[in-house]
């Protein structure tokens, strides 16, 4: 019989064994890929979270996270001025206000006057008030910087991961043809 | 002792909180207002009248007697230019009598007691009068 290929059960199996054996190599060879893209994932996320921990949003700069990282590192730089500058505030009012406490309770010694008294201590409330704010300015600043650096290390470290399929946890199966209907290969996926 | 990611993950956060948390309570003031002693430092007089009678302003005040006075000051004060006089009236008493080369114009009085340490009280009412010459 010349002219017609003759299709074998042998030579569909040979051409299923041969078949699956591509996907095996091929797959291997994709896992393989995605191994070392998954090296290169983590070998940058260290570096990103070592940039993460000299200054926050750098990691994800790093990463080409670009918004993420430019919005983190802008929000840290704000927030460390404004404590900063709120800081070197306080810091000079408080000598200022200790130097009048001190004043004030000198008075209580004698030889001063209630009006006198009564002005300083109208000025101690004033500057305390004022003392306050910069207080409260100082922590929600601070606190909102030690936040956004946490939060850049906690983005890095929990929900940065690598992703591969591997890690990803894909489950690949084959399902059984149907009888009679034209060969076909069917890939179902679980996520 | 080997720890999985998410242990050293949780471990890392946990540390990152503690830190957070010490930073935060350090970062306490230190600016509280001192005690306020001169309100009740010394009791200053109450209800001073002034009353012109011939060529004299007669003062009177009032002050509990367990007040620990060591004299007064009077103070008077010229109404067009705010010149102002001092004098000192006893402890022992609740009046005084100042004579004055007063000319023709308003004159405000006040009064303030005076402690042992020399710290002196809030100044008492005012009280003003006319005399004419």
């Amino acid at each position: 019989m010349r002219g017609r290929p003759v299709v074998t059960a042998r030579g569909v199996t040979g051409l299923t064994v041969g078949a699956m054996l591509w996907v095996m190599f091929a797959a291997s060879d994709l896992q393989a890929e995605e191994d070392v893209f998954a090296e290169r994932q983590i070998g940058s996320r260290k570096q990103a979270i070592l940039l993460s921990a000299l200054f926050p949003g750098m990691g994800q700069l790093s990463k080409g996270r670009k918004i993420t990282g430019s919005i983190l590192v802008l929000a840290e730089l704000s927030s460390l001025a404004t404590a900063l500058m709120a800081n070197e505030n306080y810091r000079t009012r408080l000598d200022n206000f200790r130097r009048q406490k001190s004043e004030y309770e000198e008075m209580a010694a004698g030889d001063s006057q209630f009006d006198a008294a009564e002005t300083r201590w109208q000025r101690l409330q004033k500057d305390a008030e004022n003392l306050d704010n910069l207080g409260l300015t100082r922590r929600v600043f601070t606190a909102a910087a030690l936040g956004i650096y946490a939060y850049s290390l906690a983005d890095l470290l929990l929900f940065d991961g690598p992703k591969t399929t591997a890690a990803a946890g894909w489950r690949l199966r084959a399902l059984p043809a149907i009888h009679g209907a034209p060969a076909r290969l069917v890939i179902a996926s679980r996520f | 002792m080997s720890f999985t990611r998410t242990q050293t993950n949780d471990r890392t956060m946990w540390l990152l909180l503690v830190t957070l948390a010490l930073l935060g309570t350090s970062c306490g003031d230190q600016h509280s207002l001192p005690a306020k002693f001169h309100e009740d430092r010394v009791e200053s007089p109450r209800a001073l009248s002034a009353t012109y009678e011939e060529e004299r302003v007669v003062l009177q005040w009032t002050i509990s007697a367990s007040a620990q006075i060591l004299y007064y000051i009077v103070t008077v004060a010229e109404g067009s230019t705010g010149t102002e006089w001092k004098f000192t009236a006893p402890s022992a008493t609740q009046a005084d009598t100042v004579e004055f080369a007063w000319t023709d114009s308003f004159y405000t009085f006040r009064v303030e007691a005076v402690d042992a340490t020399d710290f002196v009280s809030e100044s008492s009412n005012l009280d003003t009068v006319f005399i004419p010459q």
